[in-house]
């Protein structure tokens, strides 16, 4: 994470604080197939109660980064946090490391796409429960959803 | 020229942003830096309301000691800056 990303998100807080909501363009693999990072922006709403498992939060995790992830459990004040989008990695802070909540997304079409509503968590649940499975769908979605090339060419040395 | 609606100047963090600031929400996808000469360009444009190169020169002149032609350039390529982002018209 650079410093201009840190300094990024410390500007965006003190509008939260005043109770605006703040349109975030998102970037990263780490929330597909949920959240398309370069297409995608995330409408970050300041939080008002405690985060509980399903929630998608911008938090300040490990003392040293800011990530875009959701909640996957809780514990007291202990939350810990995951990328829809990654195999493997988990990322822990506390309640009141977390800055914002989000709720939706904003396409590039300025389509509005709710990210909590039952059918979505029904969504998460399902993607959840296909955790093994997890490589191969993040690759059929990157290459059948998203038109990337199956596979990079190689960087010339 | 006129500034846009909806653009507000904010100091956050030590620095000079606008951002496309409606009444419950905040556009960062649009956030621009201002640095101090554009920042006073900036609060001279919304007091003049309608304002063109040259009465941004004109003001800037008369606050800073700065050559008119050397303003003049650089006060075209800021406002310029501006219509291309879209928060003037």
């Amino acid at each position: 994470m650079t410093d201009g990303l840190i300094a990024m998100i410390e500007r965006l807080k003190p509008f939260l604080k005043e109770g605006k909501s703040v349109l975030l363009p998102i970037y990263g693999r780490s929330m597909r197939p949920f959240i398309i990072g370069g297409e995608d922006k995330a409408l970050l709403l300041p939080v008002k109660s405690p985060v509980e498992v399903g929630d998608i939060v911008l938090a300040w995790v490990d003392g040293r980064r800011y990530v875009l992830h959701r909640v996957v459990k809780t514990a007291g004040d202990s939350v810990t946090l995951e990328g829809d989008g990654n195999i493997v990695g988990e990322e822990h802070c506390s309640q009141t490391d977390v800055v914002a909540k989000v709720e939706e997304v904003v396409r590039p079409d300025g389509r509005k796409k709710n990210l909590v509503s039952r059918s979505a968590m029904r969504g998460w649940r399902v993607w959840m429960a296909l955790k093994p499975f997890r490589r191969i769908m993040l690759k059929a979605f990157s290459v059948l959803v998203l038109g990337e090339p199956i596979r990079h060419k190689k960087q010339a040395s | 020229m006129k500034q846009k609606k909806g653009f507000a100047l904010r100091t956050v963090c030590g620095e000079n942003i606008i951002v496309a600031e409606g009444l419950e929400t905040v556009d960062f996808s649009k956030v621009i830096n201002l640095n101090e000469t554009a920042t006073f360009l900036w609060k001279e444009a919304e007091k003049q309301g309608d304002f063109s190169v040259d009465s941004l020169t004109e003001a800037l002149c008369k606050e800073y000691e700065v050559e008119k032609a050397i303003a003049a350039a650089d006060i075209d390529r800021i406002v310029g800056e501006w219509k291309e982002i879209g928060i003037i018209e």
